[in-house]
């Protein structure tokens, strides 16, 4: 479906509220309205047909503006405000002429010289076709932008179900933010903007907004459930919870669904790579889904889950990523398959999950050795019931020094180079060794605890 | 023993200004807010200090508790909402998990 043809759709939903936030009340007619305007400014400044920045948080204009920059054929790379160097990168990696920034009553525009634009970007671009990026790491590590064009999507979410007033919870540069936004749009449903991304804040925009639909990770809603948000605020309009991008444990869903029987519990499968599939959860056990869409089809491969379908990624934005010989996609997931359901168990590679935001050990090692005294480090997951994962490290010394000691040198070293999700929340001195006799790092703290 | 638990929390709370733009409050004694509503830090220190007061209960005390964990707890119940409620749950995990290695 053609950007022209989605927006007509849009519009139809007239005065209905299409977005609404402390900000105010945006009917389907001003978000038409505001989009028609930006894509006329958009013109007469030349940014078409080109790849495009556009860096800002969830907000009317913000939404508004990635539309125009799709109505004028801009495939739009995606960046929540961050440093000017690492925005720079991201611009210099996805190949973008321009950089809008947002945040602004005016329109922002920076123009970058003699972008070097990707092959799969350039297809795009060179047929016309907008699209997005999404970069599946942001400040944890090398950024890894995944190529999508926008045409499947708007397919997939003009049959979607039905959110009615949805909450905005997930990130603006993150996928499952913007499937957000176009299941909102695309059902004729109303796209709700919260302040702040906590517990609290969840808890007051479903009283205060009448949510119908949240589409959170099971770490928010652990942490929602254990603060009393949902015993704190009226949560009566609530009727269904997304859940996914993360691991969960099935007592903490049972305990949701003891505080919260009137709501439907639904367990969602999603990457970078190919959107959130339309799964239906097995009754009784959320954590196996089936995919009922005919548009798409998975199957279990020596363990790890294939999928393909119409929102399958185009490549990334430095190679064409892994697929099989039958297109594919080869996610690295672990799962399970059992009649005609599936289960995902984990991820294959290292990644640390630390509350829904990945964080590279490597990274991380990489500024602890920087520390006085360190000889060698090993970074891994260390399972939570609160968040999932924290990160765990287990250090190696050249002289002996007290746990208590390294501790506060060690927070002194991090302190303010590190995110907070990369910190290491679990600490040890280990007196062996850190890595296998082909001196490969032993990742798995059950190895390291026999160590 | 109350004294000791109070001791190493209040410890473990105060390892986390190292990491913290500004020092957690806790002008109010048990009475000062944590984690939840109005509560002054956030999920990730909350778990770092939690691992903290494990590994003090361990090499303190040599006992094994897990904190983390509070699914057996009613839904009403906040743990973490203050210090004071902080304390008075590490007591009940440490009084259970000296309970069942007496049992042992």
């Amino acid at each position: 479906m053609q950007v022209a043809a989605f927006l007509a759709h849009l519009k139809s939903a007239g005065s209905q509220p299409a977005i609404v936030s402390d900000e105010g009340r945006f009917t389907y007619d001003q978000l038409h309205a505001q989009i028609s305007v930006y894509s006329a400014e958009l013109a007469a400044k030349s940014v078409s047909d080109s790849c495009v920045l556009l860096v800002d948080n969830y907000s009317f204009n913000s939404v508004c503006m990635l539309f125009a920059l799709w109505l004028r054929n801009n495939v739009v790379a995606l960046s929540v405000p961050k440093g000017e160097e690492q925005l720079a990168q991201l611009a210099g990696a996805a190949g973008a002429r321009f950089s809008v920034i947002g945040g602004t009553p005016e329109l922002v525009v920076v123009q970058h010289a003699n972008p070097v634009v990707p092959p799969t970007v350039d297809g795009l671009l060179s047929r016309h076709q907008p699209g997005f990026i999404v970069f599946s790491s942001g400040s944890t590590g090398p950024a890894k932008g995944v190529v999508h064009s926008i045409a499947p999507f708007f397919e997939r979410y003009l049959n979607a179900e039905h959110c009615g007033a949805i909450l905005a919870f997930l990130l603006f540069d993150h996928i499952g933010g913007l499937v957000t936004v176009l299941q909102a749009l695309a059902t004729h449903g109303t796209l709700i903007l919260p302040n702040e991304r906590s517990p609290q804040e969840v808890g007051r925009c479903i009283e205060s907004f009448n949510v119908q639909t949240l589409h959170v990770s099971p770490t928010l809603l652990n942490l929602a459930t254990i603060t009393g948000v949902f015993q704190k605020w009226d949560t009566s309009s609530l009727q269904r919870i997304y859940f996914g991008s993360e691991p969960s444990s099935p007592e903490s869903i049972q305990r949701i669904a003891n505080v919260m029987p009137h709501v439907q519990l639904q367990q969602l499968y999603g990457m970078s790579e190919i959107g959130v599939l339309p799964c239906r959860s097995k009754a009784g056990d959320s954590a196996w889904m089936k995919i009922e869409d005919p548009n798409y089809s998975l199957r279990v491969v020596d363990g790890i889950l294939h999928v393909r379908g119409a929102t399958n990624m185009l490549g990334y934005l430095a190679s064409a990523g892994d697929l099989s010989s039958d297109g594919y996609l080869i996610t690295h997931d672990l799962a399970e398959e059992h009649e005609g359901y599936f289960r995902v168990t984990g991820r294959a590679v290292d990644l640390i999950n630390v509350g829904g935001k990945k964080v590279f050990p490597s990274h991380v090692e990489s500024v602890l050795m920087g520390l006085e005294n360190v000889s060698d480090v090993v970074v891994y997951a260390q399972p939570n019931p609160l968040l999932g994962q924290i990160v765990a490290a287990r250090f190696t010394l050249f002289e002996p020094e007290s746990l208590e000691a390294f501790k506060v040198r060690l927070y002194q070293h991090v302190r303010g180079v590190l995110a907070q999700e990369q910190l290491p929340r679990v600490v040890s001195i280990a007196e062996t060794p850190l890595y296998t006799s082909r001196f490969k790092k032993m990742r798995h703290p059950g190895v390291l605890a026999q160590s | 023993m109350f004294n000791q638990v109070k001791a190493l929390t209040e410890s473990a709370v105060r390892q986390q200004d190292l990491l913290l733009g500004t020092p957690i409050d806790l002008s109010r004694g048990e009475d000062s807010r944590l984690y939840g509503v109005d509560g002054s830090i956030d999920s990730l220190t909350l778990v770092s200090i939690i691992v903290d007061v494990e590994e003090k209960l361990r090499s303190q005390l040599g006992v094994e508790v897990r904190l983390a964990d509070t699914t057996d707890l009613p839904e009403s119940a906040t743990p973490f909402a203050t210090l004071g409620t902080l304390i008075a749950y590490i007591m009940d995990r440490l009084s259970a998990a000296q309970a069942s290695v007496q049992a042992v």
